[in-house]
C-alpha cells in the first residue's frame, strides 16, 4: 500500500544557489540524499580549442572568463606557465605587483564566496558587508588595469605597465579598514548558534578523501593537510613574503569558513608586505618581438583562492600559439567531491555544500 | 441604546472595512519597511525610485522621489510608491497555471490561505472599549458608539487558534496541486513545520488563559495588563519568547522559512504560482504577520496599556494619559514586533529542516509546558 | 556496414521483439534473450556477454534486421558493434533522400554506436570526425605541420643533427671558397674573402629555452629501478620530472607512486591528453601529472597510446581521476578500461565528434543540428515558411473571407 519511493529532482541548471549552470541530479527520500549526481557542461565553451588557436598574447583574454571571480589569480598562471615554458626571467619588481594584486583577487574570491555562501545558508546581510569591501579592491584592479572583473592584468614577461601614480595610497587606504571589516563579519557569523548549526558538521571529507580526490584548496587545508602551493612550490614573490597557511583539523564547513577568513588575513599580510618592500626597476622582461616556442611541455601550479590551478601547456617548434593548452580547474576537481560530502545527509546540505567547495561553473566547464 | 437590525448589520459592515482598510495600507506599508529596514541594515539605501523611464507618470514620480533626496529624514520616504507599484504589477501579471495542475485545487489554495488570515481580524480587540460616536446627521448610525473590535466573542482565542491553523492547508493544497516537485517539498516541510509548531504555540497561549481564567480576547487583555499578581509576570515572559518564537515558525519567516527557503527550493510551495494567485499568498502570510504580532502585544506586552508583561498595575493613576489604555499603545507595540520580524530576517541565517524539528520538540514543549505549570502555581496561589 | 558483434546485456524483460525482427539470431528463452549458437563463430548460445564475434555472412545478411531488432528493443539491451566496409562507397546522391543520407554519411550519424577496432589496432576511418566540405563548407581543420612530443633523446639527436648540418655547410663553405680562388687565381683576379664561421647570435633577451637534461633526480631514478624495462624515457626539463612509460604498465607505475614509500605521491593533480596526428606509431600522449604533498614534490608519468588503444583507468589509484576521465573521453576520444562512468562530460552525450582532436574542423557553422522536440512557439514553422518563401512557394493557408 505504501510505496517507498524516492524522489528525483533536479538541482539546476536553473536554481538560485547553484552559483552560474551547475546541475545536481539528486534522489531524495523525504528529505535524506541518497544519491547525488552533478551534470555540468552547461557553460562549456571550449576554452582551451580556442587558446590553442591563439596566440600566446590572445589567450589570456580567455583566462579572465574562466574563474570569472579570480581573474587575476588565472591571468598569473597563464603568464608563467609561459614563462616557464619559454624559459623568461621576470624583473623584480613585476613579480611583487603580481602578487600583490593576486593576494587582492584572494581576498575579493573569497569575500565574493563569504557573501553567497552566507546567503545560501539564509543570512543575507553578510553578502552586501562583503561586496562593500570587494567594491574597493575591483577599484583598485581599475585603477590598474582599467577593467575590474575581466582584467588581463599581466603581459608575459612582466607587466605592460607600472602601476599608476596614487595606486600604493589606494591599496594602504584599503589595507587599513580591512581587517575591522572581518571582524565584522565574524561579529555576524562566527559565534551565530543557527550559523554553527548549520555549518558544524555539514558535508565533512576528510584528508586522506580529499587527496584521493585531488581536493585542494581550503577544502583540504580544513582537513588539516597544510598544502598550500605559494609554500611548497613557491612561485612570483612568494618566497620572500612572510605568511602563514591556516588550517583547521574539522574538515567540515565551519573549518572552511574559519580558514578562509584566516586566509583573508593573510592575504592582507602579504599585500602590506608587497607594498612595503615594493622594489624599483623595470617591470618588463627583455623579450623578442614575436615570441616562438620550442619543443617543451610544463605544468605550472599556482594557489588560486580555489585551490590547485594548474596549466598545462606543449610548445611547438617556432610555434606562435600553444600545440596544447589544458586547465586544471580547482572548482572542475574540488565539485568531484559533491556526492561524496552529501550523500546519506539533508538537502539543506546540499546547498551548504556547493557553498563551501566554492565552484565557479566558468571554470568547471571552462 | 438597543439597536436595530440595519443598525448593527451597517456598524458592523463599517466596521469589516475600517479593519480592512488597516490591513490593505499596513500589509503594503510593511512591504515598504521591509525594503527600507533590510536596507539600512544590509548599508544600502533600499527603495528609492519606480520602475519606468523618465517620462509619463513614472518620471514624474521618480523625479519627486530625487527631490526628496535632497532633505534628511524625507529622503527616507523616496521608495514608497514602490507599494503601489507592486500593488498593480501583481494584479496585472499574466496568471500562468502548469499545465497537469488540479485546476480546482490551484485556484482554492491561495483563497484557503488568506480567508482564515483576514477572518480572525473579527475576534482581536484593538480597544477594550468605544472608540468614538458618530455624528448625529450620519444616516442610520448616527449618534452611536463605536467599538474597538469587530465583535467580542466568548471564546474568541479559540476561534482564532482554529482560524489560523487552517491557513497551512492553503499551503500544503497548493503546493501539491503545483503537481511539481519543488513546492511538493516546501509544502510538505511547511506542513510538518507548522503542526509541530502548533503545540508549542498553543501551548504558551495556554498561560495567559490560566491566569486569567478567561477564553475573551478583551477580557484577556484587559486583565493581563491590569489585573495580574506580581508573580505572573515571570510567566508572560517566558511565554511571550516562546510564542514569538513559535510565531515566527507559523508564519513561515526567517529564521524558519523552510518552506519558501529560496536558496533551496527555488521558492518553496508558491513556486508555481504567478500574479494575484501568489499575491494572496503574499497577502495571508503578511497579514498573519500582524495577527501574531497582534497576539503578542495584547497578551504579552500590555495590549492597549503603557507597560508590557503586567507591569502596568505598578503605574500609579498619577501619570494620567499613560495610565489609561490606548489604541497607539497597541498599535506601536504591533508596529514594533513588525520591526522586529524584517529585523531578524536581515539578521539570522536559516535553520535547516531537522533541526527546526528538534528545536520545536524537544525544547519548546518542555518549555512552554514549564511556563504552563508555572502559571497554574501562580493562580493557584492568587 | 556490417555487424561483427551482438550482445544482450542485463535486463532484459523477454518480450519476444527481437525474435518476431531477426529469429536467425535471437532466441528468447525464459529469462533472457540469447543469441543463437548458429550465428555465431563460437557456436555457444548465450547472451554474450563476451563480445564473440558473429559469423561474417550472418552479420553482413542480417545487417538490417539486427540494426530493427536493437532500435525495437524496449528496454534497449541489445547492442551490436559495426564495421564499415572497407570499399563501402559513399551513397550517391540521386534523389532528394539520398542526399540526407549522404550528408548522414559524411557526419556518421548513420554509424553504429560503437565500432570495433580492425585487426591491427588502429581504428576504421569512421571514428574520426568525418567532415564533408558539402555538408557544411564553412568548417575548417587546420592541421598541424609537426609532432611535438618533448623527448630528450629526440633533443639531443636534433642537437647532433644541427651540428652535423652545421659542419656539413661549414665544409662545404669552405670548398666553395677553394674552388673560387682556384678560379680567381687562374683568372688571374684578387682573391675572394676568407669565409668566416658564423657564430650564434648572442641572446640579448630574457629568454632561456630550458632544454631537456638527463634524468638526476632520485624520484626519476628510483622509480626506472622499479619498473625496469618498462620506462621508455625519463627526462627533466624546467624544473618537472618526466617519465615515459609503456602504455601496458601504466596503473603499475601509478601504483608505485602512490604507494612506495620513497615516492609517495598521494594526488593525481591532473591527468591529460595531447592529440598528435603525425606521432610515428602513437596517437595521443597521455600525461599524470603527480604531486606528493608531504615531499612537496611533482612528477610526470607520460604513455604514447595509438588510435583505438584503451588505457586501464587511473581511478583505481586515484578516484580523482573520473571526471579527469571523461573528460579525455569526451575531447579526445580516448576510453578507458574499468572505468566506473564513461560518459561525455562537458559536452551532450549525442554529440558528434570529440573537440580537442587536432582534426576537429575550428571554423563554421552548423556543426549540430538541432531539433526541437515540439514546435514550440511556432518557430520550426516560421523557418519552413521563410525557406519556402525563398524557393517561391506559399506554404500560407489563404484565410477564408
Amino acid at each position: 500500500m505504501f510505496k517507498n519511493e524516492e524522489l528525483e529532482i533536479n538541482l539546476g541548471p536553473q536554481h538560485p544557489s547553484t552559483h552560474g549552470v551547475l546541475r545536481v541530479k539528486l534522489r531524495l527520500d523525504g528529505e535524506t540524499v541518497r544519491h547525488c549526481y552533478p551534470v555540468i557542461g552547461y557553460l562549456h565553451r571550449g576554452v582551451e580549442k580556442i587558446c590553442e588557436n591563439k596566440t600566446f598574447f590572445q589567450g589570456q583574454v580567455w583566462t579572465d572568463r574562466m574563474d570569472y571571480v579570480a581573474a587575476v589569480s588565472n591571468n598569473l598562471g597563464w603568464a608563467e606557465a609561459i614563462e616557464k615554458l619559454m624559459g623568461i626571467s621576470v624583473p623584480r619588481r613585476a613579480k611583487y605587483i603580481r602578487t600583490l594584486l593576486t593576494e587582492l583577487n584572494r581576498i575579493s574570491s573569497h569575500l565574493l564566496w563569504l557573501g553567497t555562501h552566507a546567503m545560501d545558508i539564509g543570512a543575507m546581510t553578510v553578502f552586501l558587508y562583503a561586496f562593500r569591501e570587494r567594491e574597493e579592491i575591483l577599484d583598485v584592479f581599475e585603477s590598474f588595469c582599467g577593467a575590474r572583473l575581466t582584467t588581463t592584468a599581466f603581459r608575459i614577461g612582466g607587466l605592460r605597465d607600472d602601476v599608476p601614480p596614487g595606486f600604493e595610497a589606494k591599496v594602504q587606504a584599503f589595507l587599513d579598514r580591512f581587517l575591522p571589516c572581518i571582524d565584522e563579519y565574524e561579529d555576524l557569523l562566527t559565534e551565530n548558534r543557527i550559523w554553527k548549526k548549520r555549518t558544524i558538521g555539514v558535508a565533512p571529507i576528510s584528508a586522506e578523501e580529499c587527496l584521493a580526490m585531488g581536493v585542494t584548496g581550503p577544502v583540504l587545508r580544513a582537513a588539516g593537510v597544510p598544502y598550500d602551493i605559494r609554500k611548497a612550490f613557491p612561485y612570483a614573490a612568494y618566497d620572500e613574503m612572510q605568511f602563514e597557511v591556516p588550517t583547521r583539523m574539522e574538515a567540515d564547513t565551519y573549518a572552511r569558513y574559519l580558514v578562509r577568513l584566516e586566509e583573508m588575513r593573510q592575504s592582507h599580510r602579504i599585500v602590506q608586505q608587497c607594498l612595503d618592500g615594493m622594489p624599483e626597476g623595470a617591470v618588463m622582461a627583455k623579450l623578442p618581438k614575436i615570441l616562438k616556442s620550442e619543443v617543451a611541455e610544463v605544468y605550472h601550479p599556482i594557489e588560486a583562492p580555489k585551490g590547485e590551478l594548474g596549466y598545462y601547456l606543449v610548445g611547438e617548434k617556432g610555434g606562435l600559439n600553444p600545440y596544447r593548452f589544458h586547465v586544471r580547474g580547482p572548482s572542475f576537481v574540488n565539485l568531484q567531491a559533491l556526492p561524496k560530502m552529501t550523500e546519506g545527509k539533508l538537502l539543506a546540505d546540499v546547498i551548504a555544500a556547493i557553498g563551501t567547495l566554492d565552484v565557479v561553473l566558468g571554470e568547471v566547464d571552462r | 441604546m438597543q439597536m436595530t437590525l440595519t443598525q448593527t448589520l451597517v456598524m458592523a459592515l463599517i466596521q469589516i472595512v475600517a479593519v480592512l482598510a488597516f490591513i490593505f495600507v499596513v500589509v503594503p506599508m510593511l512591504t515598504f519597511a521591509e525594503r527600507k529596514v533590510i536596507g539600512y541594515v544590509q548599508v544600502r539605501l533600499g527603495a528609492t525610485r519606480i520602475a519606468g523611464g523618465r517620462k509619463g507618470l513614472t518620471g514624474a514620480v521618480n523625479k519627486i522621489m530625487w527631490w526628496m533626496g535632497h532633505f534628511p529624514v524625507i529622503s527616507f520616504f523616496r521608495g514608497l510608491p514602490t507599494f503601489m507599484a507592486d500593488g498593480i504589477k501583481l494584479v496585472t501579471k499574466e496568471d500562468i497555471m502548469p499545465a497537469k495542475a488540479d485546476k480546482f485545487v490551484f485556484w482554492l489554495a491561495p483563497i484557503l490561505c488568506m480567508v482564515p488570515a483576514f477572518a480572525v481580524f473579527a475576534a482581536i480587540t484593538f480597544y477594550p472599549g468605544v472608540l468614538g460616536v458618530f455624528p448625529t446627521w450620519v444616516p442610520i448610525v448616527g449618534g452611536l458608539p463605536v467599538d474597538g473590535y469587530i465583535t467580542d466573542i466568548n471564546v474568541g482565542l479559540l476561534y482564532i487558534l482554529g482560524l489560523a491553523s487552517v491557513g497551512v492547508y492553503g499551503i500544503v493544497l497548493g503546493a501539491w496541486a503545483s503537481n511539481s516537485k519543488y513546492p511538493l517539498l516546501g509544502g510538505l516541510r511547511s506542513a510538518a513545520q507548522v503542526i509541530s509548531y502548533e503545540v508549542p504555540l498553543t501551548l504558551s497561549l495556554l498561560a495567559p488563559v490560566i491566569l486569567t481564567g478567561s477564553l475573551n480576547f478583551k477580557t484577556m487583555s484587559v486583565e493581563l495588563a491590569t489585573g495580574m499578581s506580581p508573580w505572573a509576570i515571570l510567566p508572560l515572559f517566558i511565554g511571550f519568547f516562546a510564542y514569538i518564537t513559535c510565531g515566527f515558525a507559523e508564519t513561515n519567516r526567517v529564521p524558519f522559512d523552510l518552506a519558501e527557503a529560496e536558496s533551496e527550493l527555488v521558492s518553496g510551495f508558491h513556486t508555481e504560482y504567478t500574479g494575484m494567485k501568489f499575491g494572496w499568498f503574499f497577502l495571508s502570510e503578511y497579514t498573519n504577520m500582524i495577527v501574531v504580532s497582534a497576539l503578542a502585544s495584547a497578551f504579552f506586552l500590555g495590549g492597549h496599556y503603557f507597560l508590557p508583561f503586567g507591569f502596568q498595575q505598578f503605574v500609579p493613576a498619577s501619570w494620567g494619559w499613560f495610565a489609561q489604555p490606548h489604541l497607539i499603545f497597541f498599535l506601536l507595540k504591533v508596529f514594533f514586533l513588525l520591526f522586529v520580524f524584517l529585523w531578524v530576517r536581515a539578521t539570522l541565517p536559516r535553520y535547516r529542516y531537522d533541526q527546526l524539528m528538534s528545536v520545536g520538540w524537544k525544547y519548546f514543549i518542555p518549555l512552554t509546558l514549564v511556563n504552563l505549570f508555572i502559571a497554574g502555581l501562580v493562580r493557584f496561589m492568587a | 556496414m556490417a555487424i561483427t558483434k551482438v550482445w544482450i546485456e542485463d535486463g532484459c524483460i523477454v518480450c519476444n521483439a527481437c525474435e518476431a525482427e531477426c529469429p536467425d539470431v535471437f532466441h528468447v528463452l525464459a529469462e533472457t534473450c540469447v543469441i543463437r549458437g548458429e550465428s555465431r563463430q563460437d557456436g555457444v548460445e548465450d547472451t554474450n556477454h563476451a563480445k564473440n564475434p558473429l559469423k561474417v555472412e550472418i552479420g553482413t545478411s542480417l545487417e538490417a534486421a539486427i540494426k530493427a531488432a536493437a532500435e525495437g528493443c524496449p528496454v534497449t539491451v541489445i547492442k551490436f558493434e559495426a564495421i564499415a566496409s572497407a570499399a563501402a562507397p559513399a551513397p550517391a546522391a540521386k534523389s532528394g533522400e539520398d542526399v540526407e543520407s549522404a550528408v548522414d554519411h559524411a557526419l556518421g550519424m548513420d554509424s553504429a554506436p560503437a565500432v570495433a577496432p580492425a585487426e591491427d589496432g588502429s581504428l576504421p576511418a569512421t571514428t574520426g570526425y568525418v567532415w564533408d566540405i558539402k555538408a557544411a563548407p564553412n568548417r575548417q581543420i587546420v592541421l598541424p605541420k609537426s609532432a611535438p612530443l618533448p623527448s630528450y633523446k629526440a633533443f639531443v639527436a636534433e642537437q647532433e643533427a644541427a651540428k652535423v648540418a652545421d659542419e656539413a655547410k661549414w665544409q662545404k663553405q669552405l670548398a666553395d671558397f677553394e674552388t673560387a680562388k682556384a678560379k680567381a687565381v687562374e683568372e688571374g683576379k684578387p682573391e675572394p674573402k676568407a669565409p668566416v664561421r658564423a657564430v650564434p647570435a648572442k641572446n640579448e633577451t630574457d629568454l632561456v629555452f630550458p632544454a631537456p637534461t638527463e634524468a638526476q633526480a632520485p624520484e626519476l631514478k628510483h622509480l626506472m629501478e622499479l619498473l625496469g624495462d618498462k620506462v621508455e624515457e625519463a627526462f627533466e626539463q624546467a624544473g618537472e620530472m618526466t617519465c615515459q612509460v609503456k602504455k601496458e604498465a601504466i596503473l603499475e607505475a601509478l601504483r608505485f607512486c602512490r604507494d612506495d614509500q620513497a615516492l609517495k605521491f598521494e594526488m593525481l593533480a591532473d591527468e591529460t591528453a595531447t592529440h598528435y596526428p603525425l606521432g610515428q606509431g602513437y596517437a595521443f600522449s597521455l600525461v599524470y601529472h603527480l604531486t606528493s604533498v608531504s615531499r612537496s614534490r611533482r612528477l610526470r608519468l607520460r604513455i604514447l597510446v595509438p588510435e583505438g588503444f584503451e588505457p586501464e583507468s587511473a581511478e583505481q589509484v586515484y578516484p580523482t581521476a573520473n571526471w579527469l576521465e571523461r573528460e579525455i573521453w569526451d575531447m579526445f576520444g580516448i576510453r578507458f578500461q574499468n572505468h566506473t562512468d564513461m560518459v561525455r562530460i562537458l559536452c551532450p552525450e549525442d554529440w558528434e565528434g570529440h573537440a580537442l582532436r587536432k582534426d576537429y574542423p575550428t571554423l563554421g557553422l552548423g556543426q549540430r543540428e538541432i531539433s526541437f522536440r515540439e514546435d514550440r512557439g511556432g518557430m520550426l514553422m516560421k523557418i519552413a515558411m521563410e525557406a519556402a518563401g525563398n524557393l517561391g512557394i506559399n506554404l500560407k493557408v489563404p484565410k477564408a473571407e
